[in-house]
């Protein structure tokens, strides 16, 4: 039988799993981030960590829904562990940074999932410049997990709600991290009953803050259907998404010293497919994402 | 209940491999180690002489002091700060070691400074070689301090708010490790 006080037990289990890794994943990592960054002006930053920026995004907007099944009223109550995986392309791990002179103007260097710092050399002074850094994450996928709340029904219409806050850590080594998102969705269904799919639209907003160097956001609008055989449904849907990180810091670079720049998320459009077991109040859930970038998203859930 | 508790243990463990196994530790970071120096030209004056000290230590992080594998310079550049339609010239020593020097140029050419590599301003490569030196005590963890001198000319007298920037720069690679 499974209590409330299971559940209580289950949640605080599943807060603490996402804790240790948005924690180990980012957080220990995030303190050499820092570290690397601040070594960086404007110019090389944005393209050593734009695949950051294009990967999160994708990953941030992934498993917003693992059904298209909304009933017009009753109390639905569930929450989702949700793991994400958006993939590294050889493409995002280099990009062309800029050299301090005139010519040659750019050079290979890795980006933050790419292999060791590249130098280059001018030929007029025999000076060497070094790319600032080797790449930091040595992965195929960028991870992520987070916490989903989905309360509804009223009038056929779910709220979602994702919220993780991690404080300094480490005597500030690890900076506060706070993850928040926020959406609704509606039944189509209810309004074309001859249709023989489950259909909903639905509207998320996220954030995603690391101290006072890195602010991300993104929205997304999505429709999305499913059908259900017995305990397997079968989802998919169309999404518009957009995300964008901002970044502020000094850099100690004297060329270029202040840091204030926004980059958008490469993933504007996806297509998404997935399969859903519902186990009774336990749901395991999978799908793959399609668009500029490829992403990944599994899971358990708890509830109706 | 205990089932659930088993794959919650295997979810968190699955998690933190996946996160933890991703990072390259230790990675090498290029740290810069500017140096510069900013020299007043006095209003209605011909000529400029002016001395900074400089510590070397402090130009940089001090945390990555301990780990400082290799050191590089990538660019000397001399640049002008305030409206001049005249011209300038001028040599700049580091430790009474001439490194660079600039001759009877437009002052309003050097807004954006310009690098030895672009051929407007001249290196000594024993200015050059004197400054790797010191460099190298900076990586054997001495506590190092240069004074750079910047002379020269300017011509016609000076307007009010002109200044001439100095900028030698360089590279400390540092091994840095997580653990």
């Amino acid at each position: 039988m499974f209590t409330l006080r299971d559940r209580m037990s289950l949640r605080a289990a599943g807060t603490l799993a996402v804790l240790l890794l948005v924690a180990t994943t980012l957080g220990v990592s995030q303190s050499k981030l820092e570290d690397n960054l601040k070594q960086m002006g404007a110019a090389t930053v944005t393209g050593y960590i734009q695949p950051v920026t294009d990967l999160f995004g994708a990953d941030m907007h992934s498993g917003y829904f693992h059904a298209a099944d909304i009933e017009t009223f009753g109390f639905h109550l569930r929450l989702d562990i949700i793991a994400m995986a958006a993939a590294v392309s050889d493409g995002q791990k280099t990009y062309d940074a800029p050299t301090p002179w005139a010519s040659p103007a750019t050079f290979k260097a890795p980006t933050v999932f790419g292999g060791p710092a590249t130098s280059v050399t001018n030929p007029s002074t025999g000076f060497s410049y070094h790319a600032t850094v080797d790449g930091l994450f040595n992965t195929s996928y960028m991870p992520l997990a987070v916490p989903q709340l989905t309360i509804g029904n009223i009038f056929g219409t779910q709220a979602t709600v994702r919220y993780i806050t991690i404080p300094k850590m480490n005597g500030d080594q690890i900076p506060n991290i706070t993850l928040w998102g926020l959406g609704v969705r509606h039944s189509v269904s209810q309004y074309l009953p001859m249709v023989p799919l489950d259909l909903s639209a639905g509207i998320y907003f996220n954030s995603f803050t690391f101290g006072e160097l890195i602010d991300f956001k993104g929205m997304a609008i999505n429709a999305q259907a499913s059908k259900s055989f017995s305990i397997l449904t079968v989802y998919g849907g169309l999404q518009w998404e957009n995300s964008s990180m901002n970044l502020s810091y000094t850099s100690t670079d004297i060329t270029s010293p202040v840091v204030s720049i926004s980059m958008d998320g490469a993933n504007s459009f996806r297509f998404l497919a997935g399969i859903d077991l519902g186990l009774g109040p336990i749901h395991l859930f999978a799908d793959a994402n399609f668009g500029s970038i490829t992403a990944f998203s599994g899971g358990i859930g708890f509830g109706n | 209940m205990k089932a659930m508790t088993v794959i919650l243990i295997g979810l968190t463990t699955a998690l933190l491999t996946m996160g933890f196994n991703c990072v390259n530790d230790p990675f090498m970071l290029s740290v810069n180690l500017p140096i510069s120096a900013l020299i007043n030209v006095d209003q209605g004056t011909t000529s400029y002489n002016e001395s900074q000290s400089i510590t070397l230590n402090d130009q940089f992080d001090h945390s990555y002091a301990d780990n400082i594998k290799s050191y590089r310079v990538y660019d000397l550049r001399i640049g002008t700060i305030g409206d001049f339609s005249g011209t300038f010239s001028g040599n700049v020593y580091i430790d009474n070691t001439l490194i660079l020097s600039v001759t009877n140029k437009a002052w309003n050419s050097f807004h954006t400074p310009q690098s030895v590599s672009g051929g407007a301003v001249q290196q000594n490569p024993q200015g050059l070689q004197y400054l790797l030196t010191k460099l190298s005590q900076v990586q054997s963890g001495q506590t190092v301090v240069v004074t750079l001198k910047t002379t020269g000319n300017i011509s016609p007298a000076a307007t009010a708010g002109l200044q001439i920037q100095i900028e030698l720069l360089a590279q400390l690679d540092a091994q840095v490790s997580g653990s």
